[in-house]
């Protein structure tokens, strides 16, 4: 027994050392899986409000930059609205504007050079987020709410190894699969697109719709460079994101009305 | 006096945070060099600390840090991997006199030589740890690699030039 003590005595530095790096690998290993963690996240009233603060000061830097892409913003939205008024009372079918609800929100910290990038924005439980909703730019998607404080929320940015975005090719809606490779923030890859389906050099893939995270159409990017290798059963696809990830200020939070509903009936027809 | 060092230790540990999380964050050299002066706390705290505290304390610095990062758990790792190594390389690097009682790693009290090696040793593990752990993908290994190495250097830099504003002009002003 005393040898015991003596050889824990001995060692505690090391076992002082080794239960805290379990504790590290725990976090580090369960972050992502469990919610309860949420105060440890940039959502937290402290770094959110951090965060705010010096961005209201670093804000002004960026105006102009983002004075332009709002002006391109609206000049898209008048033309939409030209296109779309004569037929505007006629369509009724037409149930986008109420299945969904956009939440403006700005972006108080965003990192896009890390191997898992997060977002922090300035909108939280308070204004009716939620984990899961998705996130988008003017330009395309930017990611999806990893969690929400009263005021604050994290968002995990395309550029993260955890997210996969289900999209299609604009032209063929061929459905598939955009996912961040890690490196470059430009870039992504676009999977399980079969051999025979054709692809090239400039074509636009966007979300699908079939998930309820993103509406359809949500431009996410542009085909950069195709290879059809004979030997694997998919083609390699990179994509030239939409969103610029390096200057993102204001995003739009997606509120998808019929989610829970469309959830709840996946889940059920998946349990039969 | 060990109220004053408490606090002025509580102090520097905010600044540092500051520093990092406010100004640092989202600067990258070349799109590959980060720079993580943040641990400066953990290598400029004084050689006789006990280790104990020295552990504990690059737990929590580690945490706060993940916090902002939103990077959990990952920073925390690799900051208690140098505070554990800390003490060796100090052992190590012992001059042939030992070392002065209540003595700080600094280039001030023990030349410009042995802080560099000191510092570059305990920064390029940090470095690799962090980096390999956030990439956690074998595939990225030489992304990694190159990333630490040029963070590496990045830090020990911005490290060389912190000590020289701060603690020179402290020296000259009392």
């Amino acid at each position: 027994m005393n040898q015991l003590l003596a050889f824990i005595f001995k060692f505690r530095f090391f076992i002082v050392f080794l239960a805290l790096e379990l504790i590290c690998m725990w976090l580090i290993f369960t972050q992502n899986t469990y919610q309860r963690y949420a105060f440890l996240s940039s959502s937290n009233a402290l770094a959110g409000n951090v965060f705010s603060v010096s961005d209201n000061i670093s804000g002004y830097f960026h105006l102009t930059a983002e004075n332009q892409t709002l002006v391109k913003e609206n000049a898209r939205l008048r033309n939409l609205l030209w296109s779309l008024s004569p037929n505007v009372n006629t369509d009724s079918l037409r149930t986008d504007s109420l299945e969904y609800e956009f939440i403006p929100a700005k972006v108080v910290n965003n990192s896009f050079l890390q191997s898992n990038n997060y977002l922090t924005i300035n909108k939280g439980r308070k204004h009716g987020l939620k984990p899961g909703m998705g996130v988008i730019s003017t330009l395309g998607v930017v990611g999806k709410i990893k969690a929400c404080s009263e005021n604050f929320s994290t968002v995990y940015s395309l550029l993260h190894s955890n997210i996969m975005v289900s999209s299609q090719l604009k032209k063929s809606k061929t459905l598939c699969t955009t996912k961040w490779e890690g490196t470059d923030y430009t870039e992504a890859s676009l999977l399980y697109i079969s051999r025979h389906v054709e692809i090239s050099q400039g074509d636009t893939v966007v979300s699908s719709g079939s998930n309820a995270v993103f509406p359809e159409n949500i431009l996410i990017g542009v085909v950069n460079k195709v290879d059809n290798n004979e030997s694997e059963s998919f083609q390699n696809i990179q994509l030239k994101l939409a969103t610029d990830f390096s200057n993102l200020s204001y995003v739009y939070v997606i509120n998808n009305f019929s989610r829970a509903e469309k959830d709840s009936l996946e889940s059920a027809s998946t349990n039969d | 006096m060990a109220q004053t060092n408490l606090l002025s230790t509580a102090f520097s540990f905010i600044a540092y945070i500051i520093l990092q999380v406010v100004f640092l964050k989202n600067v990258a050299l070349f799109d590959i060099a980060f720079c993580f002066v943040y641990i400066s706390f953990i290598l400029l705290l004084p050689i006789d600390i006990n280790r104990f505290t020295l552990l504990v304390t690059s737990f929590f610095v580690g945490l706060t840090i993940d916090v902002f990062y939103d990077s959990l758990g990952i920073h925390a790792a690799a900051c208690v991997l140098i505070a554990y190594l800390r003490t060796y390389i100090i052992n190590l690097l012992q001059p042939s006199g030992g070392y002065d009682m209540n003595a700080h790693p600094t280039i001030q009290e023990l030349g410009f030589q042995w802080f560099v090696t000191y510092s570059f040793l305990l920064i390029f593990i940090h470095h690799l740890c962090f980096f390999i752990l956030e990439a956690s993908n074998f595939e990225l290994i030489i992304h990694s690699l190159s990333r630490a190495l040029a963070s590496s250097l990045f830090t020990l830099s911005a490290f060389i030039i912190l000590q020289f504003l701060l603690y020179f002009k402290r020296k000259r002003a009392l």
